[in-house]
């Protein structure tokens, strides 16, 4: 008979409070640990985060926990090939021994030039303070955030952070009646503080909120619209143009109070775009209709500021601002809208007629005894217009559409998060143009504008005054460092929770670029194609394993409206696997041993603003948990000390409403005409011509934007189809493909491995639904795969899901299932956004029926 | 009056030392102390911490005794019982102060 094992005994059975991280959202969960193994995930109601709410990958967090084939051990590599598919050879080595070696490393580099040691990493969560103080005792500015900014948010960031003060809006859906997607799946799974959103969502589509979403494809938020509006990628800008021009030019619905107040719309310009100055303070000068007479925009005497008509001043003539909008957006009527778009006119029309009528221009609500204005509609996007060749035009025309009507930090509208708070705020800086709040900032800020100048750092942001980061253009200056005046190389990196080999472009190429680093060093927590190509792999945690103080941080992992300031502790439920440790853990080891500790406590002093007896002292050396406390009681007080934080999970604060919508309580203006996008322009272009960077285009630096067509409009022939790539809301970049039960949800799907293609388009090319077949890009990248048919994508368009088609051994779950998209996209400096940096995701593919 | 400037991070290549002691006059702002340590530093130093049109740059980080100027009074404030000032550069990555 067989023998059933004796069920063990419960010795423990407890929830304890923390934080996800199986994608970037922060969401508050609470972790089902028994004698020792956490069984089960769940959101913690306690949230105003996520309230209570948990997304399949959340769930399915515990299997990553117990993956078997995690790296639980230093290893060192044996093979001096790197490459694609190439073996490492890793043999283990001791924790003391790789950490020797490393620090030999950094401080060899470090003797030669601090620049030549570089940290990238995506750990939004634990990172932070932590890598910057630490890159900056090291004394290099060579850091990065990885691959998500080759695509994700390079034409989104810049444009809150001039409007909103921050890293990212929401829309305000609570107060919202008509909500306008652009390639953004806001409340959908996969956007930022989905579960948050998501819930609010539904309910105002309950009470009526009417959603529009464009897209070339009926995505997870098409599907649940009133209306998908089917778009051809590339074409947002001229939609949004196409818009404004109904708004402004035939309907006349604008909020001309807002843009007097609040805008830079008054401010004349003269023929050169630049605006008309005072000749001795420098101040824009603005048309006074009360007295007929030029004045500063920030003269207490001015009346009426003039929005429309044109001028003479001291001989020059000159017009507003938003008169110059006006007659550019005049050159997108419908008809045109609709060549470029696809998008039929009628349909042009209707939405902005529509949303024009929603926007209820000179409505009052009250809200906390608080009168604002109400603006209850708005448009929200994402990464689908930005990742292209002029992202940043798509980005700054959409935000056009909010600004016009009001629809800027004030209820309905969209809402910058943690813009302003109990003691920061946005604030006037150079012309009155709205300035973040130096305590926010965490990448580079679009304005002021930085200096233009020969690059110094391997991501080139000195050419790129715009951008909040320039991730893009790390393999090409690698690979030929001359060609952009860098006189010295890369001889350490250093990358943690990264996988540029799967998330950016084509593998052969980063391995390419990889090969001219001679030392890299990965912390990983299982084996992927980018640690293959480390030198040195420290094993690191899970996040189930992890301390993090505050892992949801202020600027984007909040919700704007959720009525609370909140911060989290992210704490280990589980024990990681002997040898294994917190990467952030680690650096103070690294920091002792190259002798950057005293910098590095002195910068994160000031970082995590440790006060009195807090501070760290300069040579002492602290456990991580130590460091933890302290943050803790400095931010908070001795009574909210780590130990308080383990126990209770979350700290939450009352948010005042003034801080939700911020814009009425400040005297800020935003842009609504971009003059300092031109002398930025005339900047790059002087010093791309000096290092003989002769085809760098400067056409998109202008005060208004214009559609400009990606390159892949140009490809005529037999690659006749777009590839776009889209996510669902049960994977999160490349990783959650090797997790047991996410592998298992995707089984299921049939879309999710598949090549989607229009009904009509497939059948012109004799494909039925479930045929084989190959896709190959302009790049020559070819791959087989399904097609799946249907009509929820536009005709002119085929798609790919998430960061599939893995490789390598160590994960095995996910290896050889799905096409890599990034492996057929084109990565050439003229595809990439010289605004933005994002480099162009928009390539053309043949599909062949085998 | 004698300030000591202690300088942090990247900003050395600039400086090629890690801390100095200075005279300045009574009455001294930050502004001011900025203005002189780019006299000295030259175009380099003063390009790293100052963006275009002499705004001072979010990622340049000045000290006051341990108390970032933004909220010890800003640029404005004289420099009149400091002891140390400290000059951080703070790469631009994804912490920021919160
Ligand atoms: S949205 Fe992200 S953080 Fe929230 S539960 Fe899902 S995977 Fe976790």
């Amino acid at each position: 008979m067989a023998q059933v094992a004796p069920r063990e005994a419960v010795r423990e059975d407890v929830w304890i409070p923390t934080v996800c991280y199986m994608c970037y959202n922060a969401c508050s969960i609470l972790a089902h640990r028994v004698n020792g193994v956490v069984v089960k995930i769940e959101g913690d109601p306690k949230s105003p985060h996520n309230t209570g709410k948990c997304c399949a990958k959340g769930n399915a967090g515990l299997m990553s926990l117990y993956n078997p084939h995690r790296i639980t051990t230093p290893l060192r590599r044996t093979n001096p090939q790197k490459g694609y598919k190439v073996d490492p050879g890793f043999e283990p080595i001791s924790w003391d021994e790789a950490l020797d070696i490393v620090a030999d490393r950094l401080k060899k580099a470090r003797e030669k030039d601090p620049r030549r040691i570089m940290l990238s990493s995506f750990d939004l969560h634990g990172l932070g303070a932590f890598g910057e103080s630490f890159t900056s005792a090291l004394g290099t500015h060579n850091v990065s955030s990885g691959p998500a900014g080759f695509f994700c948010g390079n034409g989104v960031h810049p444009i809150t952070w001039m409007n909103h003060g921050t890293f990212y809006a929401e829309p305000d859906v609570d107060h919202c009646k008509y909500l306008i997607l652009i390639g953004s799946q806001a409340g959908g799974a996969v956007h930022l503080n989905p579960l948050g959103i998501g819930a609010r969502m539904a309910e105002a589509r309950l009470k009526g909120m009417k959603l529009v979403v464009v897209d070339p494809m009926c995505c997870q938020m098409a599907s649940k619209a009133n209306d998908w509006i089917p778009i051809r990628p590339g074409t947002d800008t001229a939609f949004a143009l196409g818009m404004l021009n109904v708004l402004l030019n035939d309907l006349g619905i604008f909020d001309a109070p807002f843009i007097k107040k609040f805008t830079n719309g008054a401010y004349l310009a003269g023929p050169d775009g630049k605006y008309i100055r005072h000749p001795d303070s420098g101040r824009p000068l603005v048309w006074d209709s009360g007295s007929g007479t030029p004045k500063g925009f920030d003269d207490a005497t001015v009346v009426d500021p003039a929005l429309e008509g044109s001028y003479e001043v001291d001989g020059v003539s000159c017009k507003p601002g938003f008169q110059l909008l006006k007659e550019h957006v005049a050159l997108y009527p419908p008809a045109r809208v609709e060549e470029i778009t696809t998008v039929p006119a009628e349909t042009i029309l209707r939405i902005a007629r529509e949303y024009g009528e929603a926007a209820s221009i000179g409505s009052k609500i009250v809200i906390d005894g608080v009168e604002l204005p109400y603006r209850p509609a708005h448009v929200d996007w994402s990464r689908g217009p930005s990742s292209h060749a002029h992202g940043m035009s798509a980005g700054v025309a959409i935000q056009l559409l909010n600004t016009v009507i009001g629809a800027v930090d004030v209820p309905g509208g969209h809402l910058g998060i943690s813009g302003s708070g109990p003691n920061w705020a946005p604030y006037a800086g150079p012309d009155g143009l709205l300035t973040p709040s130096p305590d926010l900032v965490v990448f580079h800020q679009p304005y002021p504008p930085r200096k233009v100048k020969k690059p110094e750092l391997y991501e080139a942001p000195e050419l790129f005054p715009l951008a909040v980061y320039s991730r893009s253009l790390l393999p090409e200056n690698l690979m030929h460092p001359e060609k952009y005046g860098l006189d010295y190389r890369i001889e350490v990196f250093i990358h943690a929770r990264n996988n540029y080999m799967m998330q950016t472009i084509h593998p052969e190429i980063v391995a390419e670029a990889y090969r001219q680093i001679p030392f890299i060093v990965t912390f990983a927590h299982t084996m992927d194609p980018s640690t293959e190509m480390a030198d040195i792999v420290f094993p690191d945690t899970h996040f189930l394993e992890r301390l993090d103080c505050f892992p949801n941080r202020i600027r984007a992992f909040q919700l704007a409206n959720g009525g609370y300031w909140y911060w989290m502790l992210r704490q280990p439920v589980s024990d990681p696997p002997p040898g294994v440790r917190h990467w952030v853990s680690v650096l103070f080891d690294i920091a002792d041993r190259v002798g950057i500790l005293p910098d590095y406590h002195r910068t994160l002093n000031h970082l995590l603003r440790l006060k009195g007896s807090n501070q760290l002292a300069a040579d002492q050396k602290y456990t991580f948990e130590e460091v933890s406390d302290r943050w803790c009681k400095s931010k908070f007080g001795s009574e909210h000390d780590l130990e308080w934080f383990k126990k209770n999970g979350i700290h939450t604060e009352p948010k005042d409403v003034r801080h939700v919508y911020q814009l009425p309580f400040l005297n800020v203006r935003i842009p609504l005409y971009h003059e300092f996008f031109i002398k930025a322009g005339e900047d790059v272009k002087q010093v791309t011509q000096e290092l003989g960077l002769h085809d760098w285009d400067t056409d998109d630096f202008e005060a208004i934007p214009h559609w400009r067509p990606c390159p892949a409009y140009k490809e005529k022939g037999e690659h006749d189809l777009f590839l776009i790539n889209y996510k669902v809301p049960y994977h999160a970049q490349s990783y959650t493909f090797e997790n047991a039960w996410l592998d298992d949800l995707t089984q299921g799907y049939p879309d999710a491995r598949s090549v989607l293609m229009n009904t009509e388009t497939a059948r012109s090319k004799g494909i039925a639904d479930g045929d084989e077949i190959v896709v190959e890009s302009t790049n020559g990248y070819q791959s087989r795969a399904v097609a799946r048919v249907a009509e929820t994508i536009h005709p002119e368009v085929v798609a790919i899901m998430g960061t599939q088609g893995h490789w390598v051994d160590g994960q095995p779950m996910a290896r050889g299932k799905g096409v890599h998209w990034n492996s057929m996209l084109e990565y050439d400096v003229k595809r990439i956004d010289k605004l933005s940096a994002a480099l162009d995701a928009c390539v053309k593919v043949k599909i062949v029926k085998t | 009056m004698k300030i000591k400037v202690v300088y942090v991070g990247p900003i050395r290549t600039h400086t090629r030392t890690a801390e100095e002691v200075l005279e300045v006059a009574a009455g001294t702002t930050v502004s001011g102390l900025l203005a002189l340590l780019c006299e000295h530093h030259g175009d380099g130093f003063r390009d790293s911490i100052f963006l275009d049109g002499g705004h001072l740059a979010n990622f340049a980080r000045v000290l006051l005794d341990g108390e970032d100027q933004y909220e010890a009074g800003g640029l404005e404030r004289n420099l009149d019982g400091v002891q140390e000032v400290s000059i951080l550069l703070i790469p631009s990555m994804a912490g920021g102060r919160f």
